[in-house]
């Protein structure tokens, strides 16, 4: 049992859970007082010592489910029926085997006495001779169950079961012992495949859990996006997500610390009225928050197509995690989806927008317009309190690229912040105009890859959180 | 305390909380093996209720922690008493006067002082919040750290302290270790990840909205005036309404308040318009009891049929 709880942790490990060591000593510390007997207080006990997150109990569900599986319930069942009779019944009853008239197979024996721990080991022993451990697919189910019972000398074993219900039909009179023995045998008869079915087809579910190895993070880290598949894509999400939370709380922490200011003399001699005016606790006037407010301007055109649903996620989880945010996205044209983001899940409003339900996202690209746009209809938000980052290559097709505006901008702004997907060769060659836009911004990052973003992110929330000058 | 799982669910029935075999389990393993429990979960279903109910069961005092932002030491541990002291010095003062009567110099006087300093740094001026109360008690407590979440993430360090060891030192007295290992009970709504660090020395436990069976006998248990066909329309209408997409989702708390009112109007089943009038105990918010008007048909059969059909 040991074992199979070590390579149960083995697993959920593997699937991204990270259960530590300790988490592992407590769950078997756990396990002391409450046994393994109760299948449901078993797994209410692995999960209350190896889970951390209901993310992560979703998770351990579905493998515990894989994992720890009854897979004689079906048998005892049948036997559960056939119990009081054979207590109650006639002594040929309990001695079943002997009917056949031969010396009994260890299938058909165990089967008849449902004893579990043999069949348990005539099944591994089948598993191991047939190579388990290599079904991957659906179709290969029933190949796979049929030699799992020839490995099993099912051949055999089920003539056995059959000559005892000839034996059994024979017998007079008929009584209610008789009938009753032969419903066990028939059912065990065609129980017991379908219970060998059901294990291969788990097995092979956690063969696949045990396949779903996560490839790990670093290098991808450092992959172009130009690069990265839709899985590796997904994969980042998460971690660009995991990293923006613990942003967060660098931030909230960063900001109190300003918030204690000066004495407040009138509160302090009330608080101390008590003590005859002395004055023991000292009460502080606060500073008022300041609210950040950070502006988003991503590029959807289909020049940075690779890198925009990733980019798309970074705005959607900055404003997921800042209290105050404008999102916008362009083209040529430039659209709000401030209110697209708060209503639906990334993945539905990232849908949206790839269907022109913002703006024409087949448009020419064009910088000079898309700013003008968000001059003419939002330069009014912006103020000293605001960062504005703008997402996107440059690339603006031999178009006016207005660079005053981006210059007024940064005037009125907190702090400006350019992250450009693409690398910094690339940049002012053909139709980039980034030379022209990179003097108004306080910081440019090429963030070709995930790592570059997260570097850039650290960098956007110390600016955005320090106190405007 | 606890022989089984089964117990613990046995006796926080008899106090009126209805918990299923992991609740049960997380409760008995905290009591065990003396570890806290973290309980996540959305709000209303019953996590500050577990704490109070196992303090019940346990017979044991319940001191709780509200958390918030700002929460420091000195309102979650210990205070040291300056009103009392300065009262003290100023009854005393012949007394102080006397002691340095003999001094010449001021260094001298100085000395003297602090060679009595323990007086006044003493177990009598310390002034014991919820952790010091918990860890001094005499009889064992139940400790209940409520929103754990909306505390700061340098108080979470200093929990992590208390909750590994059970000791707290304070410097002017030494360390102070707990006699008896409270039972501690932590909540966390969720609004910001509590860290890695304190998760691992809890036991987790997340709970979700109960199912229409466990709801079912919740309403029965807490609202007995509910005729058996209304706490049963009552708790299907509840499951089906949390199937819709609302700002916020009615948990416990509103069946129960729900179930009482209809009790209290005199309701022996749901009709249209007594759902429709009393939407607004379950339903906070204008936009979801609009939602929920939208579909008060299917609502409707939700209650009067046996099944229990999605209304998307």
């Amino acid at each position: 049992m040991e074992r199979k709880i070590l390579n149960f942790i083995e697993l959920l490990r593997r699937n991204g859970c990270r259960v530590s060591p300790l988490e592992t000593l407590d769950c078997f510390g756990g396990l002391v007082h409450t046994g393994v007997a109760d299948r449901e207080t078993f797994r209410n006990t692995l999960r209350a010592t190896l889970v951390k997150s209901s993310a992560e109990a979703e998770l351990f569900d579905e493998l515990f489910e894989v994992f720890f599986f009854n897979e004689w319930g079906a048998l005892s069942r049948i036997h559960a029926a056939f119990r009081d009779e054979a207590r109650r019944g006639p002594e040929w009853l309990r001695n079943l085997p002997a009917l056949s008239g031969e010396a009994p197979e260890a299938l058909a024996l165990a089967l008849i006495e449902n004893d579990t721990a043999a069949l348990q080991r005539i099944l591994a022993q089948a598993d191991e001779s047939a190579g388990i451990d290599s079904i991957v697919y659906a179709f290969q189910d029933n190949p796979y169950a049929h030699r799992l019972l020839s490995h099993m000398n099912w051949g055999k074993a089920s003539g056995q079961l059959e000559r005892i219900r000839d034996t059994l039909r024979r017998m007079e009179p008929p009584s209610t012992a008789r009938d009753a023995a032969d419903r066990l045998i028939r059912d065990l008869i065609s129980g017991f495949p379908e219970t060998v079915r059901e294990h291969v087809r788990r097995r092979r579910r956690r063969n696949r859990a045990d396949a779903l190895r996560k490839p790990a993070l670093e290098p991808l880290l450092d992959k172009n996006f130009f690069t990265l598949t839709e899985d590796e894509k997904r994969l980042m999400k998460d971690a660009v997500k995991k990293l923006a939370e613990k942003m967060k709380t660098i931030v909230s922490a960063r900001t109190r610390t300003h918030r204690r200011g000066k004495l407040n003399v009138r509160k302090t001699l009330r608080r101390n009225v008590r003590h005859g005016g002395v004055p023991f606790h000292a009460a502080f006037e606060w500073k008022r928050k300041k609210k950040r407010q950070i502006v988003v301007l991503c590029d959807v055109s289909e020049s940075v197509r690779y890198a925009s649903s990733l980019m798309l996620h970074f705005v959607y989880c900055v404003q997921e995690l800042f209290a105050r945010v404008r999102s916008f996205v362009f083209v040529s044209e430039l659209g709000e989806v401030t209110s697209l983001f708060n209503r639906r899940d990334s993945g539905a409003a990232f849908a949206d927008v790839m269907n022109n339900k913002v703006i024409a996202v087949a448009d020419h690209t064009n910088y000079g317009l898309a700013l003008l746009r968000f001059h003419e209809r939002f330069g009014h938000i912006v103020n000293k309190r605001t960062t504005v980052i703008v997402l996107g290559d440059a690339r603006t097709n031999y178009a006016d690229p207005r660079a005053w505006i981006l210059k007024d901008v940064r005037r009125r702004a907190h702090g400006l912040v350019w992250l450009n997907p693409e690398s910094r060769s690339g940049w002012d060659q053909d139709d980039s105009v980034m030379g022209k836009y990179e003097p108004y911004c306080d910081a440019v990052f090429e963030i070709r890859n995930t790592r570059r973003l997260l570097h850039a992110v650290s960098h956007i929330t110390r600016v955005s959180c320090r106190t405007p000058g | 305390m606890f022989e089984s799982v089964d117990d613990v669910a046995d006796k926080f029935e008899k106090k009126k909380y209805i918990c299923g075999n992991e609740i049960a389990t997380a409760v008995f393993l905290a009591e065990k093996m003396g570890k806290p429990i973290l309980v996540e979960g959305p709000a209303g279903v019953g996590k500050t209720e577990l704490a109070k109910t196992a303090a019940d069961v346990m017979g044991a005092e319940l001191i709780r922690l509200q958390c918030y932002e700002g929460l420091d030491e000195t309102k979650a541990l210990y205070e040291w008493e300056y009103g009392k002291q300065l009262l003290y010095t100023q009854i005393l003062k012949e007394k102080i006067d006397e002691l340095i009567g003999g001094a010449e110099t001021l260094a001298g006087a100085v000395e003297r002082i602090s060679s009595q300093e323990e007086v006044f740094f003493s177990r009598r001026f310390v002034l014991p919040r919820p952790l010091l109360r918990a860890i001094t008690a005499e009889k064992r407590t139940a400790l209940l750290i409520d929103e754990v979440d909306r505390a700061d993430p340098e108080f979470e360090a200093f929990l992590l302290e208390i909750l590994s060891d059970f000791q707290v030192s304070i410097p002017e007295l030494g360390t102070i270790s707990a006699a008896h290992v409270p039972f501690v009970v932590l909540t966390s709504n969720n609004t910001r990840e509590v860290s890695d660090a304190l998760k691992r020395r809890c036991l987790y436990l997340f709970i979700n909205y109960p199912s229409h069976e466990q709801e079912l006998r919740i309403v029965r248990l807490k609202v007995p005036g509910a005729g058996e066909r209304l706490a049963r329309e009552i708790v299907s209408v509840v499951q089906s309404v949390r199937t819709l997409d609302l700002k916020k989702t009615p948990s416990i708390s509103e069946t129960l308040d729900w179930a009482a009112a209809l009790v209290i109007i005199g309701a022996a089943s749901l009709t249209e318009d007594l759902l429709n009038s009393t939407l607004n105990v379950v339903l906070k918010f204008e936009e979801d009891i609009e939602e929920a008007r939208k579909r008060l048909p299917a609502l409707l059969r939700a209650a009067h049929g046996t099944e229990n059909p999605e209304l998307h």
